[in-house]
């Protein structure tokens, strides 16, 4: 069934609803992490993102909303790096957002599951 | 080929200020990074693609900082856009009207310069800031008058071509 995620079309609203948390759990499981590790993270399940560049203006968001921070790093192959990590607002967005996920989990699949009458 | 997809990039974000120029940085970096991981001789314009279709189009990203920055518009999306003056797409058209008539009245020809001339700087002005949905109005209010400044302007040629050849 899931042969073919890497070209899966994730309906556009439903994605901008939840690619906050999932940016938000990225950095929780990383620590932190650069733009290219981001994108590459959620890409590696599935494409929860469409072009890489369209992280950049949701990150700089986050920044502004005071969920993430950022700390520069030069790095040895390239360009310096801008990491990103979770603040203590983003680490309670991300319990709330898994709390919600948890909800409309329990709410939607027995709806999606049900046998026709 | 790079310099010119930030070109573009920067041109649908509308400009490098702010927000803008983070992301642009961001945009700048990652492709700097991804460019990294190839050798150089394997960076052919095959490959930049490849990195820069990954990327997205210049487009998508923009409509992603709309997206994510809904009070601060691209210079593709004007703040006047968002804000319709019809009144200057119906007095450019009124304009328009009242010139068509004056020149098609025997006595007032002479007159239908100025509600002419009127109507193309309301009807032009209107097509830059109105919404699209009165871009109609303001387009027939500047045809008109185009046309009555375009017979006033045959008229003179003709008139002053008549007195040198006679």
């Amino acid at each position: 069934m899931f042969c073919m995620i890497d070209h899966y079309e994730l309906s556009p609203q439903l994605r901008k609803g939840l690619l906050d948390g999932c940016v938000l759990a990225v950095l929780r499981t990383k620590g932190e992490a650069y733009g290219l590790e981001i994108s590459s993270a959620l890409r590696e399940n599935g494409p929860l993102i469409g072009g890489e560049g369209t992280l950049y203006p949701l990150l700089s968001r986050l920044r502004r909303d005071g969920l993430v921070e950022t700390r520069w790093e030069p790095s040895a192959s390239g360009p310096a790096r801008r990491y990103y990590f979770l603040t203590a607002a983003g680490t309670a967005a991300l319990d709330k957002f898994t709390a919600d996920w948890a909800f409309l989990k329990t709410a939607i699949d027995p709806l999606l599951n049900s046998p026709k009458d | 080929m790079v310099s010119a997809y930030l070109d573009s990039v920067r041109l649908h974000l509308g400009g490098s200020s702010g927000d803008r120029g983070l992301v642009l940085e961001e945009v700048t970096a990652h492709i700097a990074e991804r460019l990294e991981a190839f050798p150089e001789s394997d960076r052919t314009p095959d490959a930049i693609m490849r990195i820069l279709s990954d990327i997205g189009s210049p487009e998508e990203i923009a409509a992603s900082f709309r997206a994510n920055n809904p009070t601060q518009l691209g210079v593709l999306e004007r703040p006047d856009a968002a804000q319709p003056t019809p009144l200057l797409a119906y007095v450019s058209l009124v304009c328009g009207v009242f010139a068509v008539a004056l020149v098609l009245l025997p006595f007032t020809r002479t007159f239908a310069i100025l509600p002419s001339f009127a109507g193309f700087i309301t009807g032009f002005d209107a097509m830059r800031k109105v919404a699209p949905g009165y871009n109609w109005t303001a387009r027939v209010g500047v045809v008109l008058s185009l046309t009555v400044l375009a017979m006033g302007l045959l008229s003179l040629v003709l008139t002053a071509l008549g007195s040198v050849m006679y």
